[in-house]
């Protein structure tokens, strides 16, 4: 996947403009506030159909031009098949999406033809947060190519939903509530055999990707990383499990069993990177997982997804900035877009890896 | 712009409260109401009194009902012993329609659902169970939704009447005149689980 051409109109704080991209590389650079992570933001509402920063559409429009309602931002790429997608969004008529001039009907039919892998600061989170975002991590990895997996997470959750109202009801009869929840936990206990048995064998993969580019980022082939899976039900499977807890659930109102309980812990040299190692080496983690998670998508889509790198080069030694260089510049990877706030730095790292770019500086909004 | 008299605005704020009725669709109902004020309008005020004053549900399956007992529930023809458990009066007409079940119904007026705040006690199951034993019931066939709602409903219902009624459901799978490799995955495989001896299927034409 190559983005030719990007045109942004009345998004954040871009009016009007245009890009026209390099094949392989893409240096942003601009002080800050400048408007280099909204042009990521713009790519990332390309593939996805919303900011990454979760951002209510109307808020991204213009600022100078939210004030009526026909205020409208629209955002358009055109592919190295020169296959033409707009995304559209006004106050009235609401969002809309098209394939060369053809409208989906749902957003969610476009999802998937721009593949796309980002790195952003806040992704960090991702080790240091809590527990929900990792499982939103490998869930949407998953997700990519697996239907199954993603059928039987939407029936979970589904379900799950009732169970948790139901366990709120204080007012419900004791033994009725017993038999609704025996139901419900019957329903869940085949999604979530699934879900736990796609999410094991997924990181058995994973960790091997992702102690490869954990090494080759940090030059260090000691330093061992995994991402084990903190799996909330043992070998008895879910129905065991549930019933063992069923008097605790209903007591703390609360469904306390299942892969929604499940976490991932990411360990550096055996011990929780989230709360044994340095800032850096946390990033390199997230660095590592990324470009996993790239690497995953990519052989399973047999196409190379955008690679979108937000202010990445920010607390890493030189040392780890020519090795992600010298790592981005192998085959496996394709079109990828680097903010930075020192454009020297960045020019001097791409030059040094040998890569063949464009630059491009961003001013309030505008390119110079 | 042009304001309406106020009767006319009375009229088509009603009407905008019915179901599926925008604003712009009750104006239109109530301009030829105003329009044809003689008849249409004069039948439908008798109409609607009639229903007020006669309508009640049917004191046994909460059928609609002018009587106390309704029409189905008085039939003599009817079938005893076996009984239709639908969620809603709309479901009922539906079943009615096939021709197909001659026992009679009763109907639920909601399913279990946690969500909506609705449980078995909402629902007063207790009427439902009670009329089981004193109508003498053999049968009871549950006519209900394939969704989680309808699924929880009937796994309660079952578990409540297991050993004391026969319970069957009406089957679920591959639609009449259904193409296979349209049906979805999830209702392939229940159908292929639920499968029948074939002749089945033929002995009923």
């Amino acid at each position: 996947m190559i983005l030719k051409e990007l045109r942004i109109r009345y998004f954040k704080n871009y009016e009007s403009v245009d890009f026209f991209f390099h094949p392989q590389l893409n240096l942003i650079s601009g002080n800050n506030g400048m408007g280099k992570t909204n042009i990521l933001d713009a790519i990332y509402f390309m593939a996805f159909g919303k900011s990454y920063y979760s951002i209510s559409d109307k808020k991204l429009i213009h600022f100078d031009h939210v004030k009526d309602d026909s205020a409208f931002f629209r955002i358009e790429s055109i592919d190295e098949v020169d296959c033409h997608y707009v995304f559209s969004f006004n106050a009235l008529r609401k969002k809309v999406v098209s394939k060369d001039k053809q409208v989906y009907d749902k957003i969610s039919e476009h999802i998937g033809n721009i593949p796309l892998v980002s790195i952003f600061p806040e992704d960090i989170d991702i080790i240091k947060g809590d527990s929900s975002i990792r499982r939103r991590f490998i869930d949407n990895t998953i997700c990519q190519s697996d239907r199954e997996y993603l059928r039987a997470l939407l029936y979970y959750n589904k379900v799950l939903k009732r169970k948790r109202e139901l366990l709120k009801q204080f007012s419900m009869r004791y033994e009725d509530k017993i038999l609704l929840l025996k139901k419900y936990d019957f329903e869940l206990s085949q999604p979530a055999a699934i879900i736990i048995q796609k999410r094991s064998e997924f990181l058995t993969t994973f960790n091997s990707l992702l102690t490869d580019f954990y090494h080759r980022i940090c030059n260090a082939d000691l330093e061992t990383v995994l991402a084990k899976y903190k799996v909330s039900i043992e070998e008895e499977g879910y129905l065991e499990a549930v019933e063992n807890q069923r008097k605790n659930e209903i007591q703390r109102g609360r469904a306390l069993v299942g892969p929604h309980k499940d976490d991932i812990d990411f360990q550096l040299m055996g011990q929780s990177a989230k709360y044994y190692s340095s800032q850096g080496q946390q990033k390199s983690i997230l660095f590592a997982l990324k470009l996993a998670q790239y690497e995953y998508i990519r052989s399973v889509i047999d196409r190379k997804p955008l690679l979108l790198l937000d202010d990445i080069f920010d607390k890493l030694d030189q040392n780890r900035i020519d090795n992600l260089m010298d790592l981005l510049r192998g085959e496996s990877f394709g079109q990828i877009f680097i903010t930075d706030t020192d454009a020297m730095r960045i020019q001097e790292a791409a030059e040094k890896a040998d890569f063949k770019f464009l630059n491009f500086n961003i001013r309030e909004g505008k390119q110079v | 712009m042009n304001r309406l008299p106020k009767s006319l605005e009375q009229l088509t704020a009603v009407l905008g409260k019915l179901p599926g009725i925008g604003k712009k669709s009750a104006l239109r109902l109530a301009m030829y109401l105003a329009d044809r004020s003689d008849d249409v309008a004069a039948e439908m005020i008798q109409s609607l009194e009639s229903m007020r004053q006669q309508l009640t549900l049917c004191k046994h399956c909460r059928n609609y009902s002018d009587q106390p007992v309704c029409d189905i529930c008085a039939d003599k023809r009817r079938e005893n012993g076996t009984l239709c458990i639908v969620e809603s009066i709309k479901d009922l007409i539906a079943i009615e329609d096939t021709g197909q079940f001659m026992g009679r119904y009763h109907v639920l007026g909601g399913l279990i659902s946690p969500i909506d705040g609705i449980g078995p006690e909402e629902l007063n199951f207790s009427d439902l169970f009670a009329r089981i034993e004193s109508e003498n019931i053999q049968e009871v066939i549950m006519a209900i939704s394939a969704t989680i709602e309808g699924d929880t409903t009937m796994y309660y219902l079952s578990s409540h009447l297991d050993g004391k009624v026969r319970v069957s459901s009406i089957a679920r799978g591959v639609s009449f005149g259904g193409e296979l490799d349209y049906a979805d995955e999830f209702t392939l495989g229940r159908a292929i689980q639920s499968r029948q001896p074939v002749d089945k299927f033929f002995n009923g034409q």
